[in-house]
């Protein structure tokens, strides 16, 4: 038989400062863990938006960041006339050259500085990723000192709003638009004409990358075999999204840190917890002997305050899942030491990420009612009945 | 019974209640230690005698910009500096991707002028000036691959499309970085005239200057970049605390996620010390009354209270400096993939946990206290049924 859980509702109801102050700790731990777990996530998600499976990113062997990589033009040219490449409107296949390349720059905020990435991009590109679009202002015009800059980054770092020139590489650029680009890893750059960066910054007769576009994955598939066996490239190619799936690992320090919070938190917490419950069962050990006498067994008392412990800890675990919530519209960055620049992104407080918080509160409510509910069943009838 | 005594009864009285408490304090200020220890060395990092001499030169557009070799001579030209030391980052793998470390090429003429702190093994000086293919390796490094003076082994160029062998010539040990792996500058040169690697060639990543006083560094800061404004290659001079500071600054807001996650902790803590010991008070209103009745001042049940739960609170930070020291003790650099070399609380750190933890005991105590001492005889007597 077991105890209606009405009877835990009401008693938790009737003691409400204890249960609340217990709820709030539990609730501190999962918003805790929420709101870093939530960094890891939104970092993940810049990452995991950029990718477009029918982009193949063309690299030199075993780099893990564009920058890192370098494409003569002799190559390009090769892998230009590839078969397998998707025809534009115009006809020409879609595929351009990029340099990426990093300019240190201070933040907005702390006044510290931070690397920022920056693309040199043919029109092409535009093609290539549709998430890219000028929101405010207008495309830059090859060729003439301008550049477009992340909405994002222009709120993050000093000196890239509309009309600014900020300084990259040995001159001054104009910043003519804005762009958005979905929340994607684009979203921390800015973008110029290709061949003006290069001479910028050096960069003559190489690119970092080449993008193509496939007619489809299977095509995708066949380019970058053709690619890789090509005795003259000697080049890797992937898709944007493996490419930026392997940029997820930049999360992983975020990760482990979250998740070394949550366990030290939570031992804590599940102390305290106890406290409250072993607290909760000498209340009403008189109670406990009626319920005893009316015929329930051992297992439904600890059933009973099993249940009332975990039902506490839920309690709190919503109220850490409120008051995460806001951090969703939070703007953050972090460097990815892969790519050696800034990335910026929201926190992502996801339902799936909601979820875990409230299993996780759902156990520490487990454990920590658990002694104290066997404590209750133990305690012998008579004693239960003759105690004050 | 001397007050001292009465407290300690009183705290021991439900045992496993202070424990659990004791615990969840323990573990809340072991958090908080090991938070602000990990802060504390990513936004100090540790100087010594000759490092607050080392200022280093990069490109003022970014770190990965090269500067050209020919500065050295015009660097070494600036008073006050000794000596001037090309350093660039290669970036080189050994065997797969995970087995991450630094890797530097150097000039080795100025290499141990620049790093005196580090204990060499014997003969690496030597043996570095003399082989062209030589590499000095700290001792952690050492360790993690088994390696041995005397080793030949090769790193995969990842930024530098080319793989270059190395022999371990000589090892080093020092107290804030012993697992880098450093190399001879000409070295690379070679390699890269040979693999005609674009725009690499008599060019550099940083130059490490020292200077002769600590006092002269503003000075040769100043120097160096009006020196070099207005050409194709403008430079950004730092001191080496500020340059790995920039690092630190890349990370984000680092400060303030760790300073909010430890007010949050703090806040728990008291919480739970606050909310143990108001459970506990409530249970022995009757006795208060007693002691009243009995002429105890008011002052002196305030007191009894309060110290209680201060010494509560302090067990709790004892235990948390346990823990912490606990964790001191172990290979933290292993776990975080060398992220965070260890976690060693200062005793700074320490005796701020042991006052925090007692400033919160008597904050914790503080309205059951009031609440008590402030009850009259009568009241006391009937709240218990």
């Amino acid at each position: 038989m077991i105890i209606p859980l009405q009877y835990n509702v009401r008693y938790l109801r009737t003691r409400w400062t204890g249960t609340l102050i217990t709820a709030i700790t539990f609730g501190l731990v999962v918003a805790v863990f929420v709101i870093v777990m939530a960094l890891a996530q939104g970092l993940d998600r810049a990452f995991v938006k950029s990718g477009d499976p029918l982009n193949l990113l063309v690299m030199r062997p075993g780099v893990q960041a564009e920058m890192q990589s370098s494409i003569s033009i002799e190559r390009y040219q090769i892998i230009r006339n590839l078969s397998g490449i998707a025809k534009g409107a115009d006809g020409e296949p879609i595929v351009a050259p990029e340099v990426v390349l990093v300019v240190n720059k201070l933040k907005r905020g702390d006044g510290k500085p931070s690397n920022l990435q920056i693309r040199g991009v043919q029109m092409k590109a535009f093609e290539m990723r549709p998430q890219v679009q000028v929101v405010e202002g207008r495309m830059f015009e090859p060729g003439m000192r301008e550049v477009i800059v992340s909405r994002l980054v222009a709120k993050r770092f000093a000196g890239f709003n509309l009309g600014d020139t900020p300084k990259l590489g040995r001159g001054e650029f104009t910043v003519v638009g804005y762009f958005e680009a979905g929340g994607s890893a684009y979203d921390s750059e800015v973008w110029g004409d290709c061949s003006e960066f290069q001479e910028e910054f050096d960069r003559q007769g190489a690119y970092n990358t080449v993008v193509a576009r496939a007619t489809d994955p299977a095509a995708a598939a066949s380019l970058a075999s053709v690619i890789e066996e090509d005795p003259r490239l000697k080049l890797e190619a992937k898709t944007e999204a493996d490419y930026y799936g392997e940029q997820t690992q930049a999360s992983v320090p975020l990760k482990a840190f979250g998740t070394f919070l949550a366990v030290v938190m939570s031992i804590g917490a599940c102390f305290a917890g106890m406290n409250t419950m072993y607290g909760n069962v000498a209340s009403r050990v008189k109670e406990i002997g009626t319920l005893r006498v009316l015929g329930y067994t051992p297992f439904s008392i600890i059933l009973c305050f099993v249940f009332e412990s975990t039902l506490l800890a839920l309690i709190g675990g919503v109220f850490g899942c409120i008051i995460a919530l806001p951090m969703n519209w939070v703007t953050t960055g972090t460097a990815n030491m892969q790519t050696f620049s800034e990335v910026v992104f929201n926190f992502a407080v996801t339902p799936p990420l909601m979820g875990i918080a409230l299993v996780f509160a759902v156990i520490m409510g487990l454990v920590g009612g658990l002694l104290p509910a066997i404590s209750a069943a133990r305690k012998p009838i008579i004693e239960c009945l003759s105690n004050v | 019974m001397t007050h001292g005594t009465f407290i300690r009864k009183n705290a021991l009285r439900n045992k496993r209640r202070t424990a659990l408490t004791v615990l969840s304090v323990g573990f809340s200020l072991f958090l908080l230690i090991t938070l602000q220890t990990v802060l504390d060395t990513l936004i100090n990092p540790p100087e010594t005698e000759s490092s607050i001499l080392r200022v280093a030169v990069r490109h003022a557009v970014a770190l990965t910009q090269p500067l050209p070799m020919a500065y050295q001579a015009k660097l070494e030209a600036v008073p006050h500096v000794e000596s001037v030391m090309p350093m660039q980052w290669f970036g080189g793998q050994y065997k797969e991707p995970k087995n991450f470390f630094a890797n530097f090429s150097v000039g080795h003429e100025e290499f141990f002028d620049m790093f005196p702190e580090y204990e060499y093994s014997q003969g690496a000086e030597e043996a570095f000036k003399r082989e062209r293919i030589a590499a000095i390796v700290g001792d952690a490094l050492m360790d993690q691959f088994g390696w041995t003076i005397g080793d030949r082994i090769t790193l995969t160029g990842i930024i530098f499309p080319m793989d270059l062998e190395f022999k371990i010539v000589g090892s080093y040990s020092d107290d804030v970085n012993d697992s880098a792996f450093y190399f001879r500058h000409d070295y690379l040169d070679e390699a890269g005239e040979d693999a005609d690697v674009v725009g690499m060639v008599g060019m550099v990543g940083t130059f490490w200057l020292m200077a002769d006083s600590a006092e002269a560094v503003p000075g040769i800061i100043e120097h160096v970049d009006s020196m070099f404004r207005n050409t194709p290659y403008e430079t950004k001079t730092e001191t080496e605390k500020a340059f790995q500071l920039g690092f630190v600054s890349m990370l984000g807001n680092v400060r303030l996620l760790i300073g909010s996650i430890s007010i949050v902790v703090v806040f728990t803590m008291l919480l739970v010390a606050g909310s143990t010991m108001a459970m506990t008070i409530r249970e022995r209103l009757k006795e208060v009354a007693i002691l009243k009745a009995i002429g105890y001042p008011r002052k002196v049940i305030l007191s009894l209270v309060l110290g209680e739960a201060a010494a509560v609170s302090l067990m709790g930070a004892l235990v948390g400096c346990g823990l912490s020291l606990v964790l001191a003790s172990m290979d933290v650099a292993r776990f975080t993939a060398g992220f965070v070399q260890g976690i060693n609380p200062s005793p700074a750190m320490l005796a701020m946990a042991l006052g925090l933890g007692i400033v919160m005991g008597v904050l914790s105590g503080l309205f059951p206290a009031i609440q008590a001492s402030g009850m009259s005889i009568n009241d006391a007597m009937r709240r218990l049924e």
